[in-house]
């Protein structure tokens, strides 16, 4: 296996690139097991802060590796508690319970919260939290008329200038 | 599958009231970057303040992001958006302004660039697209440009929202290449046949474009640039005045042109303007700053800082003098003090006023001596402080760096108007523009030495006692200009014309060294004998141009064989041989004695083998050529030019006993009777022919 990762063949499939960007990842978290590598993945894509998150998870350790990956797909807000048990071969009718035993309690105590933190309610209340990247694109947004009003401005001070 | 999904999202969206429901939705769309999920989030995203919750806020923020940048394998680009125009141009959009198409490199410069003159027109233009009153077209690849070019400035995140935001506000005009026929605009290039087929196919009403001039070969009239649209449209922006505007663009354009190519013409050189904005002076010196001020009291101070644009070295001076002129220099004297040893001397400064008015220009002139040597320098500004300021400082870098020296091109008027206040010596400057043909010009007794005159207009000028010496008149038009007592010798008169030009009789400075290849010249006829017509043959023969198809045709009575033998002759000789050198024939006819001797033979044989054509006739036979002349005493030359047939002319010598006489002729008539004579000699003579030995030719031809 080539030591430098720019040595590796140029024409990899993405496929293989994402695998291999997982494994950079794994390098760099130690221990951390692939599905839970791409659990957090997931979570970071949909705005999670995960270092932020990892802290917060040691809080309330001990947990396992089963439950930190349930706690990042729950925190990206796309699967039901269905999906989750079908995902983790968990039984769907204690999945709440357990979820609730393991980390729902904990969260509510350590986050100091009045209700309780379940699979559906986790992302709002991370969110309310601040564990979320902050996402500044207001100069994206009507480009046009924005710089339209800087270029008038711009000439006035000229003007002014010339004056 | 996929898309049924994304359609029950999107109309769930819609009436979803919910925060957490319309947030659970908008996450799960960020998870589809499709079209019309990107264009739904855009629009969101844009209304943003009408969202409520934070969260959902978020949400709508977050699944742009994800939707607008990454395709699961492609990134989101372009092509993307060029794929889905149906999804991405306004629907909505019935606009009745007039429609126009908007060169992409226009709303670059809109949304590039800050300090320019072009970004304001664009930005003035980009007003009335934004108000609505433009209906905006653009041209695809236009769109694909601004798109990279973003691109790379910023972000393709950045550049795929703004063509989002482009797409929803401007018309995409698109050509099929394979529709249309590529040469149909065979002298503009392919991007202005598009956009001008982009108009035709949409019915634009016209094009606003940074390259208006590509479009003038294009046949395409209702083409401007933003400056002549805004400037033609003035306040009124009502569709009906924007369509006018267009549609007189192309005349305007035209117009503006012809104002443009005028007042360059006009202008003073542009090496003027490049002076004045550096105010260079030797050796890395500039003039940093001056300053003049002048109030209520007796003094004026002014201070000039020099600053050395390598080391930054500075040296500031200042002067208090009753004259603001006076004290500039001074102070500009003091700060050169320090970068060389002070060794000229101003003489003097006139000024004149080039126009009437509190705004007139002014030219001014100063005269400064060194080393016993004078350098005349002449600026005009309107600032009339400038004026002698700069013309000074011309001066100086003429007196202490010549290497770094450029002379100015001066106008007609700084000409005219020096002369017309008495000022008359403008030595070694340089006139080659000036042009005083429709202005009845005099520069009489004007001092015009060495100075530059070559393509200058001079027809019909006053030139009497004008001193030209050593001037450049190379392809002046000197046309019917008075040269009366004028001196031009060493005047470089190439290809000048000299055509009716008033000389006084016997002017020789005309003759004196100067050049007069293919020069147009005047019906002159100069009495001039001995060595000094000879020299100025010489000198002419010399600076015959061998592209003109000259030729030349002599006459030469031997009755002196030796003549070519002695120094003159010898002379004359060698300029025989270069003519020949550079491939200019000679024909010579010889009238020999009846008895030549084998010097004369040997002559003969000489000018036969260096290449010239020689024939021979003897004496007797010759005085039959035109009654009763002797031909055994005369001498001719003829220089026909074929190209410039006014350049042609005649020289002849013939002896009356011991008295000699002779003329250089360039009269028509005088010149044409000289070659009918030699026709006439060349005609009888015997033809001699290089290979033989002279000796028996003549020996045959006798019996």
């Amino acid at each position: 296996m080539p030591q430098n990762l720019s040595e590796m063949p140029q024409n990899l499939s993405d496929a293989e690139r994402q695998a291999r960007n997982c494994n950079t990842a794994m390098k760099t978290l130690s221990s951390t097991p692939p599905s839970l590598c791409d659990a957090q993945k997931q979570a970071r894509n949909c705005g999670l802060d995960i270092l932020k998150l990892e802290a917060l998870l040691k809080e309330i350790e001990p947990l396992s590796d089963k439950y930190k990956e349930i706690f990042y797909r729950a925190a990206t807000g796309l699967y039901s508690a269905d999906d989750l048990a079908e995902m983790f071969n968990h039984s769907p009718k204690n999945l709440n319970a357990d979820f609730n035993k393991n980390l729902g309690s904990h969260l509510k105590d350590y986050l100091e919260l009045d209700e309780r933190v379940g699979i559906t309610s986790l992302r709002r209340i991370l969110f309310k939290k601040g564990y979320f990247v902050d996402i500044n694109d207001d100069e994206s947004v009507r480009v046009l008329r924005t710089r339209y009003a800087e270029n008038s401005q711009l000439e006035q001070s000229f003007t002014v200038r010339q004056n | 599958m996929e898309n049924t999904i994304i359609n029950g999202l999107l109309a769930q969206l819609e009436k979803e009231q919910d925060s957490d429901i319309r947030a659970e939705i908008i996450r799960k769309l960020g998870e589809y970057p499709e079209p019309q999920v990107i264009k739904k989030l855009w629009d969101l995203r844009n209304n943003l303040e009408s969202e409520s919750d934070d969260f959902v806020q978020y949400e709508i923020k977050l699944s742009l992001h994800k939707a607008a940048t990454q395709k699961v394998l492609t990134p989101i680009g372009i092509d993307f958006f060029l794929d889905n125009l149906e999804v991405f141009q306004s629907k909505d959009n019935n606009s009745q302004a007039p429609k126009v198409l908007i060169d992409a490199d226009l709303m670059e410069e809109f949304l590039l660039r800050n300090q320019t003159t072009l970004n304001s027109e664009a930005t003035r233009v980009m007003g009335l697209v934004l108000e609505g009153k433009i209906n905006p077209y653009i041209g695809e690849i236009g769109l694909i440009k601004i798109w990279y070019n973003i691109k790379n400035l910023k972000s393709q995140e950045y550049a795929n929202r703004l063509i989002i935001e482009l797409l929803s506000k401007i018309n995409v005009g698109q050509v099929d290449l394979k529709e249309i026929d590529l040469e149909k605009y065979p002298n503009v290039d392919l991007k202005t046949a598009i956009q001008v087929e982009i108009a035709r196919k949409y019915s634009l009403a016209g094009i606003i474009t940074i390259a208006d001039r590509e479009f003038i070969a294009s046949g395409y009239p209702f083409v401007g640039s933003p400056a002549l649209f805004l400037q033609f449209l003035g306040k009124d922006t009502s569709p009906a005045s924007i369509e006018r505007t267009l549609k007189n663009l192309g005349k305007a354009a035209m117009e503006h042109e012809k104002v443009k190519l005028n007042q360059l013409l006009e202008n003073e050189p542009q090496q003027n303007l490049f002076f004045e904005d550096n105010l260079f002076l030797f050796q890395g010196w500039k003039i940093e700053n001056f300053e003049i001020l002048s109030a209520n009291n007796n003094l004026t101070s002014a201070t000039v800082i020099l600053c050395n644009t390598k080391t930054q070295e500075r040296y500031t001076e200042s002067a208090f003098k009753k004259s603001p002129v006076d004290a500039l220099f001074t102070a500009f004297n003091e700060a050169l003090a320090h970068l060389v040893e002070i060794k000229h001397d101003l003489k003097s400064i006139y000024v004149a006023n080039l126009k009437e008015g509190q705004q007139g220009d002014v030219t001014v002139k100063v005269v400064v001596e060194y080393d016993g040597k004078e350098v005349i320098t002449i600026y005009t500004h309107e600032n009339i402080l400038k004026a002698y300021f700069f013309a000074y400082v011309k001066a100086m870098i003429a007196v202490y760096s010549p290497d770094e020296y450029h002379p100015d091109i001066h106008s007609t008027k700084e000409l005219t108007y020096l002369h017309k206040i008495g000022e008359r010596d403008f030595r070694g400057l340089n006139f080659s523009q000036v042009n005083l043909m429709d202005t009845p010009g005099n520069l009489s007794d004007a001092k015009l030495m060495g100075c530059n005159f070559s393509q200058a207009n001079l027809s019909r000028v006053n030139l009497t006692n004008a001193d030209l010496t050593g001037a450049d008149l190379s392809h002046a038009n000197l046309s019917k200009a008075d040269l009366t007592r004028a001196n031009l010798s060493k005047a470089n008169l190439t290809g000048a014309n000299l055509t009716d030009v008033k000389l006084d009789e016997n002017n020789l400075t005309l003759l004196d060294g100067t050049i007069l290849t293919n020069t147009i010249m005047p019906e002159i006829n100069i009495e001039i004998s001995g060595e000094s017509r000879l020299e100025k043959v010489a000198q002419l023969l010399k600076h015959i141009d061998p592209q003109s198809q000259s030729r030349i045709l002599a006459v030469h009575s031997m009755t002196d064989c030796i003549w070519w033998d002695n120094p003159l002759g010898q002379k004359f000789w060698e300029v025989n041989k270069e003519l020949i050198k550079r491939w200019i024939s000679i024909q010579r006819v010889f009238i020999l004695p009846e008895v030549p001797t084998p010097k004369h033979l040997q002559v003969i044989q000489e000018q036969l083998n260096s290449g010239i054509e020689v024939a021979w006739i003897c004496q007797e036979k010759a005085k039959d050529v035109e009654e009763g002349y002797r031909w055994d005493d005369t001498n001719l030359l003829i220089s026909e030019n074929l190209s410039v047939p006014r350049n042609s002319f005649t020289a002849r010598r013939t002896m009356n006993g011991q008295t000699e006489s002779g003329y250089i002729s360039y009269q028509t008539r005088v010149v044409e009777t000289d070659k009918s004579i030699f026709n006439a000699l060349w005609e009888k003579s015997e033809k001699l022919s290089t290979q033989a030995n002279i000796q028996e030719q003549l020996a045959n031809l006798s019996t």
